[in-house]
């Protein structure tokens, strides 16, 4: 394929400016990475300084007066106006849920990757919520919670009516139930993440280990958790970074009220309704700060507690 | 199917699971259904909720609990009061708009900057790959106030091209697969194009990005399922119907919508998923590889 396409005799194209290798090599680096660079200045790296730029001052977002207060918006979020940052305390709820949704997605995964009959079927079901509309997703939840909604309903049928509760107009049920509904959402793509992990572990050291007659929790202990340690380990900074980013579903489900707002929804809250550019961009810069933190501190337990980065 | 010892006339045979049931590996076993059984249900029942809803009639809405079965599934009624209150069409060719153009940008800038990066050794290299790296350590979303500002500058606030920019533009994971996938291309292949006389850009045309196929169609499952699905972007840059995605659409009918309309926006929320579970349903292979592979990877 690449002979016949590929027959341009070396004389034929005119002798041009950039004829000369070290010019062609040139030009295709400049030119391959200039709309790229651009973009990434104009939406990444940009918005980054300027956010730094907005959190030292006070603006409304749409006057041409931009008043410079220095490091006062990070003193009020500090101080008079710490309940700014108090949001972030529900990412701890969505961070338990994540923990949760990673034992399980680790437990389903490695059931399913033994071959069960039906396997390939639990595998599509689980992960069929990551591939719908978060939108679609958080209003199907919203009526399945409501007061005799779908799943009161559900337990009704069941014989289990003694169950049914509040879910959502509970103030402290409401978490867990907005916990539940991230799990719902995204338990199925982390099984497929380990199950992926999983595909290369060598089975012939799980065929050793049967024929000496070990357990399958010592199996999983001694052969399936070592090999998989970097992935569970990276799932988990993930699902950190993403218990601090939750905004759609709960945004959709309860409009952050009952006490469920996230910081995301506070921060955009601040900036776009109450117009307050300085205060939000100072939460941003907070919020980056703790990602960051949160990150490199798993990094180091990860590489710390044994083995290889 | 992992196992080589069952392939073969052995078939016939029980399911590896199944061999040597002692006691207490059947205990175990039951165990592991009772939990996939019970997981499944608790998936799929909030769906099948909003299935049977989008074919009541307001007489049973009243009446019925949620868990009965509609009296009459040819009952379109739900569905054609969506299609005809709802600008549904305008919606999916925005959507669709949107998708296309951002994969377009997502796929040509992502391959050339990664096949430069890799192949390339030159000059601010390293500080690329850097900025690449800090701009991976940043969410997006964190920073959506100050980008905010940017695509007001550009006069591109409320128009769909927002969208497109930032979903094409700002994806760096994408170029994250590209690079890896790049570094699996023998640089022979490279090379004796060159010998051949065939321009660079011949050879990332014709050459590596034919290669990158497979990486390219994990790109596109990745992004296509986001940005179908995504909320946040389209409510901050295109809160107008008009210029907006199907997410925005069934935002603002639950918004409009009163309560006794509830059947009427189910429906709306099957016609919205319907592609994603039909193309997950035909493409479920593919799928399901892209994202492990994307996701191992990225």
């Amino acid at each position: 394929m690449t002979s016949t396409s590929m027959n341009v005799a070396p004389g034929a194209k005119a002798p041009g400016r950039f004829a000369s290798a070290a010019g062609q090599r040139r030009l295709v680096i400049a030119g391959f990475l200039v709309v790229p660079l651009v973009l990434l200045t104009l939406f990444s790296l940009y918005p980054f300084v300027q956010l730094i730029w907005f959190s030292l001052i006070e603006w409304d977002g749409m006057s041409p007066e931009r008043t410079f207060v220095g490091l006062d918006n990070y003193r009020r979020l500090l101080g008079e106006d710490i309940g700014l940052l108090k949001p972030m305390v529900n990412s701890l709820y969505y961070f338990a849920g994540s923990v949760l949704q990673l034992a399980l997605a680790t437990y389903f995964a490695v059931i399913l990757s033994r071959g069960l009959p039906g396997s390939n079927v639990f595998r599509l079901i689980l992960f069929l919520p990551f591939v719908l509309n978060s939108v679609a997703v958080s209003i199907i939840f919203r009526d399945f919670l409501q007061i005799d909604g779908g799943l009161d309903a559900m337990l009704f049928t069941l014989g289990l009516g003694e169950w049914r509760q509040e879910w959502v107009q509970d103030p402290e049920l409401v978490k867990w139930s907005l916990v539940f509904a991230s799990v719902w959402r995204y338990l199925g793509f982390q099984l497929l993440i380990t199950y992926g992990a999983l595909q290369s572990v060598p089975q012939d050291q799980y065929e050793a280990a049967r024929i000496e007659g070990a357990s399958e929790w010592q199996q999983f202990r001694h052969i399936t958790f070592p090999s998989i340690r970097m992935i569970l380990g990276l799932q988990l900074i993930l699902a950190t970074v993403g218990s601090l980013e939750v905004f759609d579903v709960p945004f959709l489900i309860t409009g952050g009220a009952n006490d469920t707002k996230t910081f995301i929804m506070a921060v955009i809250e601040e900036a776009f309704e109450f117009r307050r550019v300085g205060m939000a961009s100072a939460m941003s810069v907070v919020l980056v700060v703790v990602v960051m933190v949160a990150v490199t501190l798993q990094r180091l337990a990860m590489t710390g507690g044994k083995g290889r980065s | 199917m992992t196992n080589p010892s069952t392939v073969g006339a052995s078939w016939l045979r029980p399911p590896r699971a199944f061999r040597r049931l002692t006691p207490l590996k059947l205990f175990w076993l039951c165990v592991h259904y009772a939990a996939l059984l019970l997981a499944s249900l608790l998936v799929i029942s909030p769906l099948a909720i909003a299935f049977i809803t989008s074919f009541k009639q307001p007489i049973e809405m009243l009446r019925g609990e949620k868990t009965d079965l509609p009296a009459d599934w040819a009952n379109l009624a739900n569905y054609t009061d969506f299609l005809t209150e709802q600008p549904i069409g305008l919606a999916f060719y925005n959507t669709l708009f949107v998708l296309l153009f951002a994969l377009a940008i997502s796929v040509l800038v992502g391959t050339m900057a990664a096949w430069v990066i890799d192949r390339f050794r030159f000059r601010g290299r390293a500080t690329i790959l850097t900025l690449y790296v800090l701009v991976m350590a940043v969410p997006m979303i964190t920073t959506q106030v100050s980008t905010y500002e940017v695509v007001q500058f550009l006069g591109l606030v409320g128009s769909k091209w927002s969208l497109i920019l930032l979903y094409g533009g700002a994806d760096v994971v994408s170029l994250y697969v590209f690079i890896q996938f790049c570094q699996s291309i023998d640089r022979e292949i490279d090379e004796s194009a060159r010998i051949e006389g065939a321009s660079y850009w011949q050879i990332y045309w014709k050459v590596i990005l034919p290669l990158l196929v497979p990486a390219i169609s994990t790109v596109a499952i990745l992004r296509t399922i986001h940005i179908y699905n995504d909320f946040v972007l389209p409510y901050l840059y295109t809160p107008r119907v008009e210029q907006s995605t199907v997410s925005i659409l069934l935002y603002r009918s639950s918004d409009m919508m009163s309560a006794n309309s509830e059947a009427v926006l189910m429906a709306g929320i099957m016609i919205v998923i319907a592609p994603s579970i039909i193309a997950f349903l035909l493409l479920q292979r593919q799928i399901v590889s892209g994202v492990m592979r994307g996701a191992v990877k990225g």
